[in-house]
């Protein structure tokens, strides 16, 4: 075999090798490959939703501090059919703080400050106790740390808040960095169009 | 013309054998169909997930009503964010493909560094700043793998993907995808002010890094679910600036590198990129390599010293090694004469000029020993 | 006067004094025997704390009461009258009318039921719907965001104790309507006062002029003269996720509360204390 003829042999093997190679990946990895990359929070895994653990001072902050963006792609949600709009809000208040002349607490729960309360509906104003409140969460504030989540789950709130994921922020990266610092596995990947997060209740995820 | 385009190989022989070489072709391209048929297959039917039912109670719902609350409050809808569509994954994939092709196109056809300068650009624009650096091919060599070891693992198909064109670019045009599509190579080749000639074997030796680096992260990403790293991710020196936020030390190391990188043309990707490692190997073998003259070749010499990245050996570009810039096309009096720029009896002279300049240089360095 | 923690009752399980998943509310008869609903069923446990029967109910209950010879379980729209054997004599079927029925005060002929749903209070005689209560003192209803509103009888006046969550406060109303006094107000650092977002979720009268409350998050129980002088408190007992801990006294002086989360009655004793 000449040398010309050997080179020619080898260049031929090689792109039959890289093409073999580059082609059984596709097909093994493509029969499994998921289509989207959309990631959830397992309501029932998270410790800051699920119930049991209570306390903001018990907060999971991984959320908060693992995603790769300044401003997480993590926020609180307030579902608000679900929302009590109490007086004294658990997750807007800090109700172990000293009260103030107002007869409310002092402090907030929320460290940014992103947690919005509104009186609504037929307002008395003599006794802010007889009123409604509406909690709206700032997006553009809201880190996902969890705090208000955990204080307004069961036994001290209804359970209207929730941690969700920002989809639009959210960068697709190769590897999550939440999911990786998740002491719960609760943060996982649900396919390209996930149900909303309420539908999560109850499901291993 | 024709004549001349073909001959350009210095084995006649080899580049005669059209048959066979179609023959291959017509093999990677039955591969090509099959990977697209899969994908648009995966997209459609898209991923059935399997939710296992738990046990979670939703506490007594004492939410007060619409009319309790009174006047005319309105349950305000809850702010949600709809998942991005398939149409967005899809766009990614497509301008990198539709990217992949443009770039082939200028390091084969149209073969002007401006247009490869317009890539790098649109590569930091999209896939740097906006994308932010995520999904890409260079880290997704870890997806890949862990999805290989890991059978739970699914790896997404977006990811997949990416990983897999500049592959198959890379076996076909040459690492068409180093040259400006990779936004970590672009924001590099923008910053190539002064380069110097690194001494062959820095360069020789240096290349080996990449391949290190590509078997420990293959290795850290193989690890078993709890103990996996994506190191490559993780060390990224350029995506803080692309994220506009970062660790300050692999900030400052990515600046240690852009600044280094003004004179030693893209050392992330000649010495440590795993992927371009992964690249070199596929585009060794690759059917089309970059080639310096449009047409004729000369061995004149003048294109050697143009590489910033030490890619021209041998008067050619190495196929491993050279990450289709496209820099070295404007040195060569055979493309000039094409664009036009000079008659073909300079293109003469040129090469004249060069040869006789090269000898009076190397003439001494000859006699320097004795 | 001191509470101190004795007993515990039932538990959740599969044996006949357990209970599968839920223990709503529990009450004490003029036996001093111990009528606790839960599932869908009421138990009865002897004065000392011994299981002594069950028999169901047609609906999942919430709420129990005793007089006499009578057994009242309050459920979702419906209240029915059960006699010490268990037997359904009649049922208040007021859907219309009633929600989730959370609280029964039964004095003579009166029945009085707080309805979680409508955050209000109804008052039936003899099986009739007579009038809603508390809709002058609270114009808006009752706030009460722990989903609960609990009613407790204060035979000897009749009076009966409404625990006002979102307020803050127990509210003490006439069997015939009129709100008598209340008391109670938010803070976080004396005790007196009721922390957390809805507290006390839960009231029921003692003897001897007494009132005994209980709260959530942390759970606890709280113990305040028939005027509302904080008298003391009892922390510790319940599981930590328990609320709307219902609370029931008999004539011995001893205190029964419910514990949701593990289904448990906790049975507290009184001790006089020297202040």
């Amino acid at each position: 075999m000449s040398d010309t003829n050997r080179r020619e042999f080898l260049q031929r093997t090689g792109q039959a090798a890289c093409a073999v190679a580059l082609g059984s990946t596709a097909i093994v990895l493509g029969r499994r490959a998921c289509a989207g990359d959309s990631w959830a929070i397992a309501p029932n895994k998270c410790i800051n939703i699920r119930l049991g653990v209570t306390g903001a001072d018990k907060v999971c902050e991984a959320c908060a501090t693992s995603c790769v963006l300044p401003l997480s792609a993590v926020r609180a949600v307030n579902e608000h059919s679900l929302c009590g709009r109490c007086c004294i809000c658990p997750a807007y208040f800090d109700v172990r703080s000293s009260m103030g002349p107002d007869g409310l607490p002092t402090k907030k729960v929320c460290p940014r400050d992103a947690i919005k309360r509104t009186v609504i509906g037929d307002v008395d104003a003599n006794d802010p106790l007889n009123n409604f409140y509406e909690y709206t969460i700032d997006e553009e504030l809201c880190n996902g740390c969890g705090r208000c989540v955990m204080e307004c789950k069961d036994p001290a709130g209804l359970g209207s808040i929730r941690l969700e994921v920002r989809y639009d922020r959210c960068l697709h990266c190769n590897q999550c960095t939440i999911a990786t610092h998740c002491p719960e596995d609760a943060y996982t990947r649900v396919g390209p169009q996930p149900r909303p997060a309420i539908a999560l209740e109850g499901e291993a995820g | 013309m024709n004549a001349g385009r073909s001959s350009n190989c210095r084995d006649r022989g080899v580049s005669a054998d059209h048959e066979r070489k179609f023959g291959a072709i017509v093999t990677l391209l039955t591969h090509c169909f099959v990977i697209s048929v899969l994908a648009v297959a995966m997209l459609v039917l898209g991923e059935s997930t399997a939710y296992a039912k738990v046990d979670y109670s939703r506490p007594v719902n004492a939410a007060p009503k619409q009319q309790d609350i009174g006047k005319t409050y309105q349950v305000p809808p809850v702010q949600r964010v709809p998942p991005r569509s398939l149409w967005i994954y899809g766009l990614d994939v497509l301008l990198l493909a539709v990217g992949l092709v443009v770039a082939a196109l200028v390091a084969h056809r149209w073969r002007r560094r401006w247009m490869a300068v317009a890539i790098s650009i649109f590569s930091i624009a999209y896939f740097g700043f906006y994308r932010q650096g995520c999904v890409c091919p260079v880290g997704s060599v870890q997806n890949v793998t862990a999805s290989f070891v890991d059978s739970s693992l699914a790896v997404p198909l977006v990811v997949l993907l990416f990983f897999l064109l500049p592959l198959i670019a890379a076996l076909f045009v040459g690492r068409v995808f180093c040259g400006g599509l990779c936004p970590l190579g672009a924001i590099q080749d923008i910053v190539v002010l002064r380069p110097v000639q690194l001494p062959p074997a820095v360069d020789h030796w240096g290349g080996k890094f990449k391949y290190v680096y590509l078997v420990l992260a293959i290795w850290f990403a193989a690890q078993p679910a709890a103990t996996r790293d994506f190191v490559i991710c993780r060390f990224d020196p350029f995506i803080g600036f692309f994220r506009l936020n970062g660790t300050a030390w692999l900030l400052s190391i990515g600046a240690a590198f852009l600044l280094v990188g003004t004179v030693v043309g893209r050392p992330y990707c000649r010495f440590l990129c795993p992927y371009g490692g992964l690249l070199a190997i596929v585009a060794r073998f690759s059917f089309w390599p970059v080639r310096i003259t449009p047409d004729e070749e000369l061995d004149c010499g003048l294109c050697a010293e143009s590489c910033p990245f030490g890619a021209v050996k041998n008067l050619r570009a190495d196929r491993m090694t050279c990450l289709a810039c496209t820099r070295c096309f404007a040195h060569c009096p055979r493309q000039q004469y094409q664009w036009g720029d000079i008659e073909l009896i300079e293109v003469e002279q040129l090469v004249e000029a060069h040869r006789e300049k090269s000898l009076a240089t190397s003439k001494p360095a000859a006699s320097t020993p004795v | 006067m001191k509470l101190r923690h004795i007993q515990t009752l039932s538990g959740k399980g599969e044996r006949p004094e357990q209970f599968h998943v839920r223990l709503a509310g529990v009450a004490v008869d003029s036996e001093n025997c111990v009528l606790a609903v839960g599932d869908r069923e009421v138990k009865r446990f002897n004065p000392d704390g011994r299981f002594d029967t069950s028999f169901p109910t047609p609906d999942a209950g919430w709420s129990v009461a005793a007089e006499g010879e009578s057994i009242w379980v309050g459920m979702q729209g419906k209240i029915s009258h059960f006699d010490r054997q268990g037997k359904l004599l009649n049922t208040i079927d007021d859907a219309s009318r009633l929600g989730m029925v959370s609280g029964l005060a039964v004095k003579g002929s009166v029945l009085v039921a707080a309805d979680t749903t409508h955050r209000t209070i109804h008052s039936y005689h003899d099986a009739i719907w007579q009038r809603e209560i508390g809709r002058e003192a609270n114009t808006r209803g009752f706030m009460i965001p722990n989903g609960v509103l609990d009613i407790s009888l204060e035979a000897a006046s009749d009076t009966f104790l409404v625990a006002h969550s979102q307020k803050h406060r127990v509210e003490r109303y006439r069997l015939t309507g009129e709100l008598v006094d209340k008391f109670g107000r938010f803070g976080a650092e004396n005790p007196a006062d009721f922390g957390g977002c809805c507290n006390p979720t839960n009231v029921s009268a003692l003897p001897a002029g007494f009132i005994a409350v209980s709260e959530k998050a942390p759970p606890l129980l709280k113990v305040y003269t028939a005027d509302g002088k904080f008298v003391s408190q009892m922390v510790g007992v319940f599981d930590l996720n328990a609320k709307n801990i219902d609370l029931a006294a008999d004539r011995r002086g001893r205190l029964y509360a419910t514990d949701p989360v593990r289904c448990t009655i906790e049975v507290f004793e009184q001790q006089a204390t020297s202040t």
